[in-house]
């Protein structure tokens, strides 16, 4: 892919030109690439507000290129709000490109939609054998069973709500870069709709609906283990009541009666959920010898079982020096 | 076949009153019976081949009926270009720009001016008002008759008539550039393409002025904005060609 040259003042056919090629260019496209490149200092002069829909062009596309793509967005859209008939094919061709990058961006910055969906599906593996496991317990009336299968299902549980979590964060930027890139596709396509000469903005075109193609099958894959996690922990949910109804008060592992609210997600109320709350005298809770090797045992029953996904706001901070500021 | 033309010409304007005059019964009658549908069909074809206020008021009231916003404001809009003493013709838009809370076209004041008459009697006005003051002028002197002052009256009263019926021929000019929206939800375009962004939805029946055209598309100025939108999702007051 390549993006449409700034335009210089009174540059009759601006569409002949292209100076820069990106790193989606495709090799049978980087042959047309640019020319002439325009006279650059090593000191970027501050340039003036744009005023004319050619000086947002241009202010767009030196935006572009500075992987600047948000202003670049603002500056191309301008230009194309004007109506000059011969600045709209460059714009929209430029456009295409400025959200095809957006996309991109927000990927990146994302969750990964593959990994995220192979962390899914290991937690649903996990929660399909505790609940099988759970299923079994219920059957006997071994409380060493019970109890193991109850803490198994605990932790299986936990994994399930941090993979729904991430898989919904995953769903809800891919449906963000999907918008965008449907959007750059009709850029591409309405650019060369104006100039069907355009063979770069019909080629652009066809790389985005594959990536469109490509994200939509992520997407899909996405919701139907997010349904399938959703039915999973339904089920699972039901497993851990009987059990927690078979299992007495006195052999019930610490915690548990926590666990009719781990299921609910806790509703936003901005800071008020994170603050600490009071503090309380406890008592503390004594484990009989029997009690502690249950609690080994079930942990064991855990040993195979991925570690749980985070909901990706542990991640580390993206290094913000190298961060456009917009 | 010389010989026949002239016979198939008389036959056709001997039958083409009889076929107005059963469009126009069979949609009072559709109209009447509550088939907004069919009457609309028939206003609409008694409308193409014989334009006329009357029949344009009938087709808007059973656009209106079948809750077709925009094709019925056009309707009554062209009713009034006809004829714009047609009160109503004139009521119905005020009430239904007050029903679908739609704007009333912002028109100039040599727009308004050409708006309170008829269309074709400004080109009458202009014609006549033109040859009188020519003729008044220089038929004494062909004639060789005595200058009367009633005479040079006449001529600049007839030269004024036709200097004030100028603005009115471009406010004529440039309401035929006004359309409406026949459709709602239409898209205002940011480029014309298919595949354009779309900027805002226009209502039906909103007024638009007509900037340029290209290909299947027209660049439109609304009270919101300036885009693009179909041709075939505008109607204007004046078909052009």
């Amino acid at each position: 892919m390549k993006i449409m040259p700034t335009l210089p003042r009174g540059s009759g056919r601006p569409f002949l030109v292209a100076l820069l090629a990106l790193c989606l260019a495709s090799p049978a496209h980087s042959a047309h690439a640019a020319p002439a490149a325009p006279a650059t200092t090593n000191a970027p002069a501050k340039l003036p507000e744009p005023e004319t829909p050619r000086d947002f062009f241009n202010a767009g596309t030196r935006l572009l290129k500075d992987g600047k793509f948000k202003e670049a967005e603002r500056m191309l859209d301008s230009a194309l709000v004007a109506q000059v008939e011969s600045l709209q094919p460059a714009t929209l061709y430029n456009l295409g490109h400025v959200r095809f990058q957006m996309g991109v961006e927000d990927l990146k910055k994302g969750p990964q939609p593959k990994q995220t969906a192979a962390a899914a599906s290991s937690a649903l593996q996990g929660a399909t054998s505790a609940s099988r496991t759970a299923a079994e317990a219920l059957a006997t009336t071994d409380m060493q069973r019970l109890v193991g299968a109850y803490m198994n299902g605990r932790g299986a549980r936990r994994e399930l709500n941090s993979a729904i979590k991430a898989i919904r964060k995953a769903l809800e930027t891919c449906g963000n870069v999907l918008s965008k890139w449907q959007r750059a596709s009709s850029d591409f396509k309405s650019a060369f709709e104006l100039n069907p000469k355009d063979q770069e903005a019909r080629h652009n075109a066809d790389v985005v609906d594959r990536s469109i193609a490509a994200l939509i099958d992520s997407i899909r894959e996405m919701e139907s283990l997010s349904n399938a996690m959703g039915d999973k922990k339904q089920d699972l949910g039901e497993k851990m009541k009987q059990l927690k109804g078979r299992i007495p008060e006195e052999d019930m592992p610490p915690g548990a009666a926590g666990d009719e609210e781990e299921q609910e997600e806790p509703p936003p109320e901005g800071d008020k959920g994170k603050e600490e709350g009071p503090a309380k005298d406890g008592k503390e809770m004594t484990l009989s010898p029997e009690q502690a090797g249950w609690l080994l045992d079930s942990f064991k029953l855990d040993k195979d079982r991925k570690l749980p996904m985070g909901d990706g706001t542990n991640e580390a901070e993206p290094d913000k020096k190298n961060r456009p500021t917009w | 076949m010389n010989r026949i033309l002239p016979f198939i010409t008389c036959l056709w304007l001997a039958l083409l009153p009889a076929r107005a005059e059963d469009l126009f019964s069979l949609g009072t009658a559709a109209y009447r019976a509550g088939d907004y549908v069919q009457a609309a069909q028939a206003f609409q074809k008694l409308a193409d081949a014989h334009p006329s206020s009357g029949v344009l008021q009938n087709l808007g009231n059973a656009e209106w009926q079948r809750g077709e916003t925009g094709t019925a404001i056009l309707a009554w809009e062209r009713a009034l270009w006809l004829d714009p003493f047609q009160e109503a013709a004139h009521n119905n838009l005020l009430y239904v720009r007050k029903v679908a809370q739609l704007d009333t076209p912002q028109l100039g004041w040599h727009e308004v001016i050409s708006s309170w008459l008829p269309v074709n009697w400004w080109a009458w006005i202009t014609g006549g008002s033109f040859w009188t003051a020519v003729l008044m002028a220089s038929l004494p002197g062909i004639l060789r008759w005595r200058r009367a002052p009633w005479q040079q009256g006449i001529a600049a009263l007839a030269l004024m008539v036709f200097l004030l019926s100028i603005p009115a021929h471009f406010g004529v000019d440039s309401r035929a550039r006004l359309g409406f929206v026949l459709q709602k939800e239409t898209p205002l375009r940011l480029s014309p393409t298919f595949d354009a962004q779309s900027l805002t939805r226009l209502t039906a029946g909103e007024p638009v002025h007509t900037v340029r055209a290209r290909g299947d598309y027209l660049l439109v100025r609304t009270s919101r904005a300036l885009g693009w939108v179909a041709r075939t999702e505008v109607g204007f007051i004046s078909p052009r060609p």
